[in-house]
């Protein structure tokens, strides 16, 4: 919990501290659309919705966060599964390293609505990111995370998670305008107990997201 | 022989530059028709007549001459000799040319010149020089052993130069400054050299100007000669890099996803499908697009060192400058004689 606190007032109180340098500012809307599984293959869900984010950047340091409204319907309609709305928000420090690669720090936070129609997460995340020019105005990132700590609604523990993310950039050379898209798949391991039997009940979400952004 | 000396001497007087000048004196004139006319006898009777009159210094030198010309064909070298000092007196700078005159005349001549004591061939050269940098080239020709003293006079100073026993080819040196080591002041000075052995002394001078000016400053770099700042980005060969790039990014998200996720079942793709075909067509086309300029870290390097070079020399210059503010271009130019000797 500690480390979640820590982390918010670093992505939080860091990039204020930096206000009074000269810092870059990104900041772009995007449509969302995902892939939501739980527990089993039945238990799986897909929907759309819209995302915000923003970002600043000075120097080695960058940060940013976004924020993502889905709502998923199950997949299988005859299934009885109640349909639910997501939001999440996902919170990155990144301090560049060497050769285009930054080690980054933050957290996610996935809310369900209604409450219990699937699991609500959160996890503080470390990783890293790899950053790379493809050409004139456009770029690649791959971006692998440990997602730790994960609480659950529903209870229960993920001793393992991952995050796997993949995002593109095309724009002006200048960096004013761009057409982003990205990938990111979160993979929680998580198990309960119930009775003294430990029961595996994964959930990973793959979320997609293709908008524009503008930078100052 | 008589007459071969004569017309050798009369060649010479006939080309010196007391030919050129108007005779005034009718007993000069009557000296000189008669040296033409080969007719020594006369000569020496018009000469001496001529010199007992009022003559200006140059038809004096003029009336010797012809004198000393006249005994030495005449084989009085005595008298030769005695005219040519006198010659000499009148008109240290007086020469002869021994390619055009028989040597036994250049060698009375000569022996005219080492009875002497004056000072010839005073000459001061122009010079401009930053002061206490340079000086300026004085020169003369002692005929003899002497004390000479070399100064520089204006109405307002007398600056010593030189002062030394010596005899023949004497070259100086003269800085131009005070005895403070400031610049003499700007003005006309005339260098004066006195010369004196016993009771003989001798003078001679030569006018010069001097003036003051500002030493000229350097200006500053922009860069240094013969280096030019390098561009700081070059763009690379084009490559297959971008796709290759694609190709990994996608396959990295493609296994991370299948290799944690595939006991749920199959997902639908959609989401790595599109983000993934969009990143491989974007990695196609800048295959084909020019790649994208990358810092070139040598150039950025060199045009840094270039950058402290120049800075660098521009606090020198900045130096230099400051100091050369405070220096004084000393301009020396002769001028000329009035015509005048001694």
């Amino acid at each position: 919990m500690n480390a979640r606190v820590l982390t918010v007032v670093l992505v939080c109180v860091a990039p204020a501290g930096l206000a009074a340098q000269k810092l870059q500012f990104n900041a772009g809307a995007n449509f969302v659309f995902g892939d939501y599984k739980e527990t089993a293959e039945a238990l799986h869900y897909q929907g759309g919705g819209v995302g915000f984010w923003g970002g600043l950047s000075k120097g080695k340091l960058s940060a940013d966060a976004s924020f993502a409204g889905l709502s998923y319907k199950p997949v299988d309609a005859g299934s009885g599964f109640e349909e639910f709305k997501t939001t999440q928000i996902d919170a990155r420090l990144r301090y560049y390293i060497a050769s285009g690669i930054s080690g980054e720090v933050g957290f996610t936070r996935r809310k369900m609505d209604p409450e219990f129609a699937a699991q609500s997460a959160a996890a503080g995340r470390v990783g890293l990111r790899a950053s790379y020019l493809l050409g004139p105005g456009a770029s690649l990132a791959v971006r692998g995370n440990y997602l730790a700590g994960g609480k659950f609604s529903g209870g229960g523990e993920a001793a393992f998670g991952l995050e796997v993310g993949l995002g593109l950039s095309v724009g002006a050379t200048n960096g004013r305008w761009r057409i982003t898209a990205d990938y990111e798949f979160q993979r929680f391991n998580r198990t309960t107990q119930a009775g003294g039997v430990e029961s595996k009940v994964p959930l990973q979400q793959a979320l997609a997201r293709v908008g524009a952004a503008l930078g100052f | 022989m008589r007459r071969t000396l004569a017309l050798m001497a009369g060649l010479v007087l006939g080309g010196g530059p007391l030919a050129a000048q108007a005779i005034q004196n009718a007993a000069l004139r009557r000296a000189i028709q008669a040296y033409d006319n080969v007719d020594f006898a006369q000569v020496i009777p018009l000469a001496r007549a001529a010199l007992r009159e009022r003559l200006a210094t140059a038809e004096r030198a003029r009336a010797y001459e012809l004198l000393a010309f006249s005994f030495a064909a005449t084989n009085q070298p005595d008298s030769a000799i005695t005219s040519f000092r006198e010659v000499l007196q009148l008109d240290p700078d007086r020469d002869i040319d021994p390619r055009r005159v028989s040597p036994r005349i250049a060698g009375y001549f000569n022996a005219a010149l080492g009875q002497v004591m004056v000072v010839r061939q005073l000459d001061v050269d122009s010079a401009a020089f930053v002061a206490g940098q340079g000086a300026v080239p004085i020169k003369y020709h002692i005929t003899s052993s002497a004390r000479v003293r070399v100064r520089a006079v204006s109405p307002q100073t007398s600056i010593l130069i030189d002062s030394s026993v010596t005899v023949g080819q004497v070259n100086l040196r003269w800085p131009a400054r005070l005895p403070n080591g400031d610049p003499v002041p700007a003005g006309t000075y005339t260098i004066v050299v006195d010369a004196a052995a016993g009771q003989n002394s001798y003078s001679a001078s030569q006018a010069v100007r001097i003036t003051h000016g500002a030493v000229d400053s350097l200006p500053h770099l922009t860069q240094l000669p013969g280096y030019q700042f390098l561009p700081e980005t070059e763009v690379p060969p084009k490559s297959w890099r971008p796709m290759g790039i694609a190709l990994m990014g996608v396959g990295a998200a493609l296994a991370g996803s299948l290799a944690v996720g595939s006991d749920l079942g199959k997902s639908s793709g959609r989401e790595i499908g599109t983000i993934s075909a969009a990143t491989l067509i974007t990695g196609f086309i800048m295959t084909l697009k020019k790649p994208a300029p990358q810092p070139s870290r040598g150039n950025v390097m060199f045009n840094q060192l270039l950058r402290e070079q120049v800075g660098r020399r521009n606090q020198e210059i900045a130096r230099d400058n400051a100091q050369k503010r405070q220096q004084v271009q000393v301009t020396v130019v002769p001028l000329p004689k009035p015509g005048g000797v001694r």
